[in-house]
């Protein structure tokens, strides 16, 4: 009777292996997802407060000196989200795509910010006023990678 | 409880311990940390109020109350330090403080004297009045 | 004239201790995540903060004794340690985040880095309490703390739709991906920030600085119920801003300077000139209060002469430790940690000691010793006692709270 019960209890072990191993994405999947839709909307409320920062510093409703420290301050937090993100390894084949994108778009918008950082410095108002638009792009495609990475499966 | 001094009766968990000990000037010595009672007389009379960390380290729970009593020891210039001590008799007043008509001398003040003679008392300003 | 001066204990203390940075930074931070969804704990706070401040006043000008200094003999050596500790640690916390404060304006003002204004703020602020007299340390810090009222300028400058305002208000609930955890998190905060212990310290070791006697009780209550209120105003202001401005656009504030900008770009160079100042006045005002208030609560337990009202020669133990406690504070902020943070942690953590604080002044309060005849009524007891209730609630909750939503995630 033991022996049978030993024999099907390791049936069922391997089953389970079996399943799992076939089955969609794994818990750590979720974790990518919940990681990209977080890093998202981080660097999205930096993006945006750029974009105040800038708009406020060019209708000289404020000084140089205090827009370059929020938008070095903004610098300083998108550096530190894209590279907490990127520095995780994706657990599977499923999470590789939404990682790659949301990589990308980190990387993208961070650069935007320095870039943004320098004209400042350099009190360089045309290339502030380029940038601008640029900036408002990439906050709202950050914003429709949070969606979908919201609503993976 | 008696109070030898007043001869009245007090609860003097209450309104003796722990309270703060001022002189006859309003200044600020220190709490009572303890109370030295005669128990041989019906009711009990406190002798004395009890007052620095070799008063208050024993009521401390176990191994806090022994770190406490056993530091002052060690900074203590006589090897077997009792609390100090005020008699029964120099308190003048009670009411929510214990007042004394005593000075501390500056020895029980122990680390007061210190910091107001090597620290506090030399920064310049120190003499001055604020208000 | 010193009828208005007298009014400013109660001015300074509410703004410069009801809008501290931990108002400022908690506050802003909750309006551009939640709306005004909060407001209703923020009102809560007001409220409580009133309600125990006026009875530790009356105590103290009752029985001449105050707060803490009554503590060790309510609750016993062993549980007013263990207050003392609590409420030591969570005011050097707070201490250390107003430095930070005070640094951070430099910051905003000049563009230089904040650590290099740290060693500088820390000699002023203890110069200011090594010399300057304990009023007029009031009226300055109390009248220059009321530039602040600009958030509620900008407020108004806005043109906000009022009616969708209230109804924010009036629906205390979690938005968009916010969820109740973190709601609860930030209403433990709100709680925390309005309520900070060294509030109740400074008003009533102020009220031997300032030798109140009976004669001063009604004063003390105006001060209380204009002082806090106002500051409840401000706070909710600077919530209604950063909701009007962040919320729509996805900002999450985590900065001071996110703190200060709305008002840059509603009212200009001149409001942001007036915010820093105010911001200025504020936390300085308020790294003063914490500074004397971590004297008051060691000395007070071990009975030891403390008060600014005499010469420092005569409080050495006390100008003692509040050199040290300074020191001590602006070592952390070399650390390089982030002054927001340290203010995001120390409101909580007030929250976690608030109960060290309140209970005591409820019972002293009962107590005709020190109260005289002017014990707590029914009214003030049924409001005591339901406030220790959402205390001690709170108390419990926040650090699981913390641990569970990673400190508001």
């Amino acid at each position: 009777m033991a022996e049978l019960r030993r024999t099907t209890a390791a049936a069922a072990a391997l089953l389970a292996v079996v399943l799992t191993g076939c089955a969609g994405p794994t818990i750590r999947d979720q974790a990518v997802y919940n990681q990209a839709d977080k890093s998202a909307n981080a660097m999205v409320s930096e993006l945006r407060t750029v974009l105040v920062a800038t708009k406020t510093q060019l209708a000289n409703r404020s000084w140089w000196r205090y827009a370059d420290v929020v938008v070095t301050d903004s610098e300083t937090a998108a550096t530190s989200i894209q590279s907490a993100f990127t520095s995780r390894q994706p657990p599977s084949r499923s999470s590789n795509r939404i990682y790659a994108d949301t990589s990308t778009a980190l990387s993208d918008a961070a650069e935007l910010i320095t870039q943004m950082r320098v004209a400042l410095r350099q009190r360089d108002v045309t290339t502030m006023e380029k940038l601008r638009p640029e900036i408002a792009k990439a906050a709202t495609d950050l914003e429709s990678l949070e969606t979908r990475a919201r609503t993976q499966p | 409880m008696n109070d030898a001094a007043n001869d009245q009766s007090l609860h003097a968990n209450l309104e003796l311990l722990d309270h703060q000990i001022v002189t006859l000037e309003g200044r600020m010595v220190g709490k009572v940390d303890d109370l030295e009672i005669d128990l041989t007389s019906d009711p009990p009379i406190v002798g004395a109020i009890l007052m620095g960390p070799q008063a208050r380290g024993p009521r401390y729970p176990g191994l806090l109350g022994r770190f406490v009593v056993s530091v002052h020891k060690r900074m203590h210039e006589d090897p077997d330090p009792q609390p100090y001590r005020i008699p029964a008799s120099s308190i003048t007043d009670i009411t929510t403080a214990v007042e004394v008509a005593r000075e501390v001398p500056e020895s029980e003040r122990g680390l007061g004297l210190w910091v107001r003679e090597q620290f506090i008392g030399r920064i310049p300003g120190s003499s001055h009045e604020t208000e | 004239m010193k009828k208005l001066f007298a009014f400013t204990l109660g001015v300074l203390t509410a703004i410069g201790g009801f809008v501290d940075i931990g108002d400022l930074v908690t506050n802003a931070l909750v309006g551009a995540r939640f709306g005004l969804h909060l407001v209703l704990i923020t009102l809560l706070g007001i409220i409580g903060i009133c309600v125990y401040a006026e009875m530790s006043g009356r105590v103290v000008a009752t029985s001449g004794r105050p707060t803490f200094d009554i503590i060790r003999e309510r609750l016993g050596p062993r549980t007013g340690f263990v207050a003392l500790i609590g409420s030591f640690l969570v005011t050097a916390l707070t201490l250390t985040a107003e430095l930070g404060g005070v640094s951070l304006t430099f910051e905003l003002a000049t563009g230089l880095n904040y650590m290099l204004f740290v060693p500088f703020v820390l000699v002023v602020v203890w110069l200011v309490l090594w010399r300057v007299k304990f009023t007029t340390m009031e009226n300055v810090f109390g009248l220059l703390g009321l530039f602040l009222i600009v958030y509620a300028v900008a407020v108004w400058q806005a043109h906000p739709d009022w009616g969708s305002l209230a109804h924010q208000v009036t629906q205390p609930r979690p938005i968009g991906q916010e969820t109740w955890p973190t709601y609860w998190y930030y209403a433990i905060a709100l709680f925390g920030a309005a309520l900070t212990p060294y509030e109740v310290f400074f008003f009533s070791s102020g009220g031997v600085e300032e030798h109140w006697t009976r004669r001063d009780l009604k004063e003390a209550r105006v001060n209380v119920f204009i002082g806090f209120p106002l500051g409840g105003i401000l706070s909710i202001s600077i919530a209604a801003i950063c909701a009007l401005i962040y919320l729509p656009r996805g900002i999450e504030v985590s900065t001071l300077g996110q703190t200060v900008l709305p008002i840059a770009f509603q009212l200009g160079q001149l409001g942001l000139i007036v915010v820093i100042l105010g911001i200025f006045a504020a936390t300085f005002g308020a790294a003063l209060e914490t500074a004397l208030s971590a004297g008051y609560t060691i000395a007070q337990y071990f009975g030891w002469q403390w008060g600014k009202y005499v010469r420092p020669r005569e409080a050495p133990r006390f100008h003692a430790l509040i050199i040290f406690t300074l020191i001590a504070g602006a070592m952390i902020l070399l650390t390089t940690v982030d002054p927001v943070k340290v203010t995001e942690y120390s409101v909580v953590f007030s929250a976690v000691a608030l109960p060290l604080t309140y209970f005591p002044i409820l019972v002293v309060a009962n107590d005709r010793r020190y109260a005289g005849n002017y014990v707590n009524g029914w009214f003030s007891n049924t409001l005591g006692l339901i406030f220790l209730a959402i205390i001690v609630v709170a108390s419990v909750a926040a650090i699981p709270l913390m641990i569970w939503t990673r400190a508001g995630q």
